[in-house]
């Protein structure tokens, strides 16, 4: 055979075996016995409480300093003519939590008056496919205003993020709360507080039709598109963190979703 | 001088001869060639997740919590795994996607259910070993086949 034939053969022959080559296995070998090795794996810290909004609103920083009473008690200048009056019995009224969807989210909000110097109100929306729960978000709004007998009206928000508009279902709640506290921040001088709750009904997108792709699609975190009937759909957060500090660079809100 | 130039044609061929016989593009191939590993740590991430999908540069995790690692858990987390996949970039960071949940149980034909639940015996089968940061656990990389 030629030098040149034996060329030719040779690199047809490379080539024969590069193109048919299966591509490796996957699968890691482990015989009877051996060490299983560790896995080199960083896993940023996280709590379920950096998934939830709070928000805190300060309105007018009291002027004077509080006087300490006794036991960490404090009285305001000027407080000692309300003390014992039933004007100061803190109080709520007109408490609601209303839930919707609206493009591209599913929107709860929990408001309510009242009469104290302080005020919050823990918000909940609570998604639901076939009235499973596949997502819940939490979200605290708090305000803070002089120690005046007043009325306030406080109202706390909280979104999760959707790119379907069918098949999904959703409802929300709210503790209420109000009580007076004589030196915001400045230790145990709280009494008179009142809470209670209240909640939405439930808020429905519309049935998906059986074989119909919903074209709704906002953008942000998810995939656009939607669901059919029978679609599986998942709600989740998208947090993206530094590979080697494990510092977390951002959290995306609560999105749901088809699986696709 | 004339082998030489016989040889590099030859590999030129070949190489035209691999692009075309490769089943998807080269692109395609990169993301969907990173490994898949899988994994049950014993102290799983406090997040109210009922499975986690990391991503990084190289490779992906799914990550099962012991309390119910279940065919549905891991076959809910490849789907977003696959979603992901199809609908960002290859990252070039850390990605951790917690799913907190879903809904009905993810739509899986009774092959890939029989595949899945082998990997997840399989999984179970594997000795204790360290899991990165998340201290002690299990943990195998996933075979495609």
């Amino acid at each position: 055979m030629s030098a040149r034939r034996r060329t030719i053969t040779l690199g047809a022959a490379l080539c024969v075996v590069v193109a048919c080559a299966e591509e490796p296995s996957t699968a890691i070998p482990l015989g009877g016995g051996e060490a299983q090795p560790d896995l080199d794996l960083g896993v940023p810290h996280l709590s379920s409480d950096q998934f939830a909004t709070y928000e805190t609103r300060e309105f007018s920083e009291l002027g004077a300093p509080a006087r300490v009473l006794a036991e960490g008690e404090a009285e305001y200048p000027g407080q000692e003519e309300y003390r014992d009056e039933e004007d100061l019995a803190p109080s709520i009224w007109n408490a609601r939590t209303s839930a919707m969807f609206v493009p591209g989210s599913f929107a709860v909000w929990g408001s309510h008056d009242y009469m104290a110097n302080k005020g919050r109100v823990d918000v909940t929306a609570t998604i639901r496919r076939d009235g499973t729960v596949i997502g819940t978000r939490l979200g605290t709004t708090e305000e803070t205003y002089p120690f005046i007998p007043w009325w306030h009206t406080i109202t706390g928000f909280v979104e999760i993020a959707t790119d379907v508009d069918c098949g999904l279902a959703g409802d929300g709640s709210s503790d209420h709360a109000a009580w007076w506290e004589v030196a915001p921040g400045a230790g145990p001088s709280v009494y008179g507080a009142s809470r209670m709750s209240t909640s939405s009904g439930i808020a429905y997108q519309r049935a998906c039709e059986p074989g119909v792709i919903p074209t709704t699609n906002t953008g942000g975190g998810g995939s656009g598109g939607g669901g059919t009937d029978t679609s599986d759909y998942y709600c989740w957060l998208y947090i993206t963190y530094d590979l080697y500090t494990l510092e977390v660079l951002d959290i995306q809100v609560l999105w749901c979703g088809e699986g696709g | 001088m004339m082998h030489a130039s016989l040889l590099r044609a030859a590999l030129v061929g070949c190489v035209a001869l691999v692009s075309v016989l490769s089943p998807v593009s080269a692109s395609a191939q990169a993301n969907a060639a990173n490994p898949i590993f899988l994994t049950i740590p014993e102290s799983y991430p406090d997040l109210g997740a009922r499975v986690i999908v990391m991503r990084e540069p190289g490779r992906e995790i799914v990550m099962l919590d012991p309390a119910a690692a279940t065919v549905d858990e891991l076959g809910a987390g490849l789907r977003m795994l696959a979603k992901f996949r199809r609908e960002r970039p290859e990252p070039t960071n850390g990605e951790m996607i917690p799913i907190m949940g879903f809904a009905p149980a993810p739509n899986i034909s009774a092959d890939e259910r029989a595949r899945l639940e082998a990997a997840l015996a399989e999984l179970q089968r594997r000795p204790i070993a360290n899991v990165g940061n998340l201290g002690r656990g299990r943990w195998m990389r996933l075979s495609m086949r």
